[in-house]
């Protein structure tokens, strides 16, 4: 009996290596999505080594040089140096490190609490377990994302932690909303009948059932809205409401440098060239993984 | 006292009504989270606002003033009752009603989030049926680039690349501001300074506003503008290959009569929803690009508020946000009710 299980075990693991060869092929197959990747893991590999590859690491945090200063893109300088002298491109790229942090951070505990919130919602459809979940869900959504952001920033002190805190209080509705209207679908399908009524506990069959079906369209959006949670996290520092200069995050460092915009527009070009990539990169591997997806 | 019941029920069977008031509940949790976060978080709110060197008689008559001394459910009713009646509480800021400021910085904000749907509107009805009609064309391909330019981008850098090059370097946009100052004088009617020029009957005025408005404008709604031209070509030609098309084709209806009549129009009803979301979150967007192109509303004014941790007018103008994003929800689903004969009947079979 049980050799026949794990047999069982193994044809699964089998086939579900299979189908993920086949997501990989199809996924290399758009020229789009795989440019996004290289883009995406570029930015990983100059954040982590930021101290070894920028030109000058000391200047991305206080320092100061007026002799320097104002200098248009040159070779030394391929970005530019701003007020203090300090090297743009150094700047930017430890500028990456908040907002992969400021990502994995964010949808790190965004993407399992709205997932499991939203399980339950739609698992127990129509008792109180759904109507609390999804009442509290609703008071998040009544205003734009970025306004309720902000208001939660403002209300605490202003630091990267806090903007940490707002986003992902402000984020998790958005998944247990999709997650809830799929389970809400699926729950009255043929195999989750079926393990009911072999006696499978309501875990196993919330987790190990329903939450495979899933993980497509969480993947696809947790990539597309990682490109939401930068550019949110940029909109809060550059209000004034997250990191706090001399940080070199991307947000600080646009609203300090755009107060110098026409003489010194380079400045500001810096910071945004780092925002549109590490969007542009996380749309188009996002937009990949739904072709994948939406193929099966 | 039937009839006045049946009536009550038939109201709230009304799809209309029975969501705003899901929605107003929703408003009312929302105000209790803000409230609740800005009162009991460390720190005190009238040192943060008025400096730390203000004399303890003077923080204790605000705190007096403002019932902060009250426990925390007292002050949430009594703000309550306030809202009520309009009154949004004192801004320690201006040392105004809260609701006073909301009214002078509103209609500014109101003017860009109309001239923002109008954009959309020009923008992405156009682009969408170019790049629908011929798949793979150029024109396809180019927006196509233009819809992922436009995504990247955040709005407030749309400001200051338009700001940048329109204001600054080609100098044909002034760069920020609402209106020049030769045309201050014009009589405020509406609010709205692009009617109330037109009102008084002064055209310069009026090409001066549309100047002003034009940078915020289409910061605003440039990126969510491509989005929607897409999601319009994605439903032309998903529609386009369905079988009522064919039968046109083969009754002998001219192209353009089938295109242009019958199937925009169902490929229209997808974008709708995703037009609505994208207007009402404008407001939002709003607060960085009205403080970068320095535009007098109400954005800016609650980011000034935020910055100084005015607590009554950071909560009025969340509130605020609020019911406008109420607003323009009810309208997209009234236009979609309009527009799409599928929801009516399912509406009428449901009750």
């Amino acid at each position: 009996m049980s050799s026949d299980y794990s047999a069982v075990a193994r044809k699964e693991r089998e086939v579900r290596l299979e189908n993920l060869k086949r997501a990989w092929f199809r996924f290399s197959r758009n020229k789009l999505a795989v440019a996004g990747l290289v883009i995406f893991v570029t930015i990983v590999t100059m954040a982590s080594l930021a101290e070894y590859i920028t030109p000058y690491p000391s200047h991305a945090g206080l320092y100061i040089n007026f002799k320097e200063k104002y200098q248009p893109p040159n070779p030394n300088h391929i970005l530019g140096t701003d007020m203090y002298g300090r090297d743009v491109f150094t700047r930017v790229v430890f500028g990456f490190r908040y907002a992969l942090m400021m990502v994995g951070v964010v949808l790190g505990i965004v993407v399992p609490v709205g997932t499991v919130l939203g399980l339950l919602a739609g698992y127990y459809k129509g008792t109180l377990i759904d109507h609390v979940i999804n009442g509290a869900s609703e008071v998040f959504v009544a205003v734009p994302p970025l306004v309720l952001a902000l208001a939660i920033c403002s209300v605490l002190e202003p630091n990267v932690l806090n903007a940490l805190l707002a986003i992902t209080l402000m984020w998790w509705p958005w998944y247990t909303r999709m997650i809830y209207s799929v389970t809400s679908s699926l729950r009255n399908e043929p195999y989750v009948w079926a393990a009911k009524a072999l006696g499978m506990r309501t875990t196993t069959i919330l987790f190990k059932e329903l939450l495979p079906n899933m993980l497509g369209p969480i993947l696809t959006k947790a990539t597309l809205d990682a490109s939401w949670v930068i550019i949110i996290g940029a909109s809060i520092s550059f209000v004034g409401l997250g990191a706090q200069p001399p940080t070199p995050d991307l947000g600080t460092m646009l609203s300090e440098y755009c107060r110098y915009l026409p003489a010194y527009w380079w400045m500001t070009l810096g910071p945004l060239l780092g925002i549109v990539a590490l969007v542009l990169s996380f749309n188009l591997m996002g937009d990949g993984f739904r072709d994948v997806f939406a193929g099966e | 006292m039937g009839k006045t019941k049946a009536f009550f029920k038939s109201i709230y069977k009304n799809v209309f009504v029975r969501r705003a008031l899901r929605s107003l509940l929703s408003l009312l949790g929302l105000s209790l989270l803000i409230f609740i976060l800005a009162r009991v978080l460390p720190g005190d709110p009238i040192k943060t606002a008025l400096g730390p060197d203000i004399p303890e008689e003077v923080v204790e008559r605000y705190r007096e003033m403002l019932n902060l001394n009250k426990p925390l459910y007292l002050q949430y009713f009594y703000w309550l009752m306030d809202v009520f009646q309009l009154k949004l509480g004192r801004s320690l800021v201006t040392i105004r009603d809260v609701s006073a400021d909301i009214t002078d910085f509103f209609p500014a904000t109101l003017e860009l989030l109309l001239a923002s749907a109008v954009f959309r509107i020009i923008v992405a009805f156009p682009l969408g049926v170019l790049s629908g009609r011929k798949p793979g064309a150029t024109m396809d391909n180019a927006i196509r680039v233009l819809a992922y330019v436009g995504i990247c981008i955040p709005t407030f850098g749309w400001a200051i690349i338009l700001q940048l090059v329109f204001a600054y370097w080609l100098n044909w946009l002034p760069a920020i501001g609402r209106i020049s100052e030769e045309f201050m004088g014009i009589p405020k009617v509406t609010g709205l300074m692009t009617i109330d020029s037109l009102i008084s009957g002064n055209v310069p005025a009026f090409i001066d506003v549309l100047k002003h408005l034009l940078i915020p404008t289409v910061a605003l709604s440039i990126g969510g503008a491509v989005q929607e031209a897409r999601i319009l070509r994605a439903g032309m030609i998903e529609n386009i290959s369905r079988d009522y098309v064919l039968n046109m084709k083969s009754h002998g209806i001219p192209e353009r009569i089938i295109y242009f009549k019958y199937v925009l129009k169902p490929s229209i009803i997808a974008v709708v929803p995703t037009m609505g979301l994208d207007v009402a979150s404008t407001v939002g967007n709003a607060f960085l690009v009205e403080s970068i192109c320095n535009w007098p509303g109400m954005s800016r004014y609650g980011m000034m508020a935020m910055l100084r941790k005015d607590l009554n007018a950071i909560v009025g103008v969340v509130l605020v946000i609020g019911i406008v994003y109420i607003v323009i929800n009810t309208i997209t689903d009234i236009i979609l009710y309009a527009i799409d004969p599928r929801i009516r009947l399912k509406e009428r079979g449901e009750s």
